[in-house]
C-alpha cells in the first residue's frame, strides 16, 4: 500500500492509502486553499478526460466548434469510445449524456464515438473542399446532426425510417445526409437507403462500408 | 501545477471531515451543504454521492466524479 496518495496519483497506479487521519486531511486542506491540490476518488476519470483532450482528433475539430456544449458532448464521444469495453461505465456515461443532452445530445456523441463524424470528415477531404467551406461545413454539420443524421436500429420499422429520412430531406434539403449503421443494422440499412433514393430526386448516394459499419452519404448532385 | 489526491480508498468518516473542514457536511450518502441541503453536482445537477467525489481548488467546487462532469470542468476551467 502507498502512504502517499499523491504519488499514486501521480503514478498512474491505483493504490489503497490508509494512512489517512485528522492532522493530515487538515494539512491537505491547507494545500488545498493554497490551490496545490484536488481531491478525487478514481484517478483513471480526470486521466481518462484529459487523454481525450490530447488526441488529435480533438486537436483537428476543436478550432470548428465554439459551443461549449458540442465541445463537451464531442468530448464524451471520444470517452464513450474509450469505454466500449467497459460495459457498466458505458451506460452510466449514456445515461448521464442523456439526462442532460436529452436523446439529441447523446446521438451526437454516438456520431463522435462510432467514427461517423471522422468518416463524413474525410468524406469533405476526397471531395475536394477548401479550407474555407470546411471552416462553415463542419460546424454546419454538428450543429444540424439531427437534421442530416439518421441512425438505423435493429428495432426500426423500415417504412417508417424511409418517411422519416425523406421527411428531413425535403424539409432541410441538406448538402449531404448521412444515414448511419453498425452490425445487425447494416442489411436494414441498405434496404431503407434503397428505398429512400426511389422516392427522393437530385441526390446520389455514396457507400463506406467496413466489417463493422455502413453508412451512406446521400449527396446533392452539383449541376 | 496542481496535485492530484486519490481519496478513493479514504473511510467514510475521513471523507466527512474532509468535508466539513473545506465548509461542507454529508448526510452519510450524499454531500450536502452546512443546512443539510444536498448539494447537487454543477454540470450534471444531480446529488454528489460522498463515496464518488472529484473536488477542485479555486472556490471549491465539488463534483461527481464521473466523465462528464469532469470533461466539462476542464472545459470551463482548463487542465488542472
Amino acid at each position: 500500500m502507498s502512504e502517499d496518495p499523491v504519488a499514486s496519483a501521480t503514478e498512474g497506479v491505483t493504490r489503497g492509502f490508509l494512512g489517512w487521519t485528522a492532522d493530515r486531511i487538515k494539512e491537505y486542506v491547507v494545500k488545498f486553499r493554497n490551490r496545490e491540490l484536488a481531491f478525487i476518488d478514481d484517478v483513471e476519470t480526470i486521466n481518462t478526460a484529459k487523454e481525450q483532450r490530447k488526441t488529435s482528433e480533438w486537436g483537428v475539430f476543436k478550432k470548428y466548434i465554439d459551443d461549449s456544449d458540442l465541445r463537451i458532448l464531442f468530448q464524451m464521444g471520444l470517452t464513450l469510445r474509450k469505454l466500449e469495453k467497459h460495459s457498466k461505465r458505458l451506460e452510466s456515461l449514456r445515461e448521464k449524456i442523456k439526462n442532460k443532452y436529452k436523446l439529441k445530445g447523446l446521438h451526437f456523441a454516438q456520431f463522435i464515438q462510432n467514427g461517423f463524424f471522422l468518416r463524413y470528415y474525410t468524406h469533405l477531404l476526397e471531395k475536394g473542399i477548401t479550407p474555407e467551406e470546411l471552416k462553415t461545413a463542419v460546424p454546419d454539420m454538428l450543429e444540424n446532426i439531427e437534421n442530416t443524421v439518421i441512425f438505423i436500429s435493429q428495432s426500426d420499422d423500415e417504412e417508417i425510417k424511409t418517411d422519416q429520412i425523406t421527411t428531413k430531406i425535403y424539409a432541410h434539403n441538406p448538402n449531404t445526409f448521412i444515414i448511419c449503421s453498425t452490425k445487425s443494422t447494416m442489411g436494414k440499412c441498405e434496404t431503407i437507403k434503397r428505398k429512400v433514393m426511389k422516392r427522393i430526386t437530385g441526390y446520389e448516394s455514396e457507400l463506406y462500408k467496413t466489417d463493422i459499419k455502413k453508412i451512406y452519404f446521400l449527396n446533392k448532385i452539383e449541376h | 501545477m496542481t496535485d492530484i489526491v486519490s481519496i478513493k480508498n479514504m473511510p467514510i468518516e475521513y471523507r466527512m471531515i474532509l468535508l466539513k473542514e473545506l465548509g461542507y457536511d454529508s448526510d452519510g450518502r450524499f454531500v450536502t451543504e452546512k443546512s443539510g441541503e444536498k448539494v447537487l453536482d454543477r454540470y450534471t445537477r444531480e446529488p454528489i454521492l460522498i463515496n464518488n467525489l472529484a473536488i477542485f481548488p479555486g472556490s471549491t467546487i465539488i463534483l461527481d466524479n464521473n466523465p462528464l462532469s469532469i470533461s466539462s470542468f476542464l472545459e470551463e476551467f482548463g487542465d488542472v
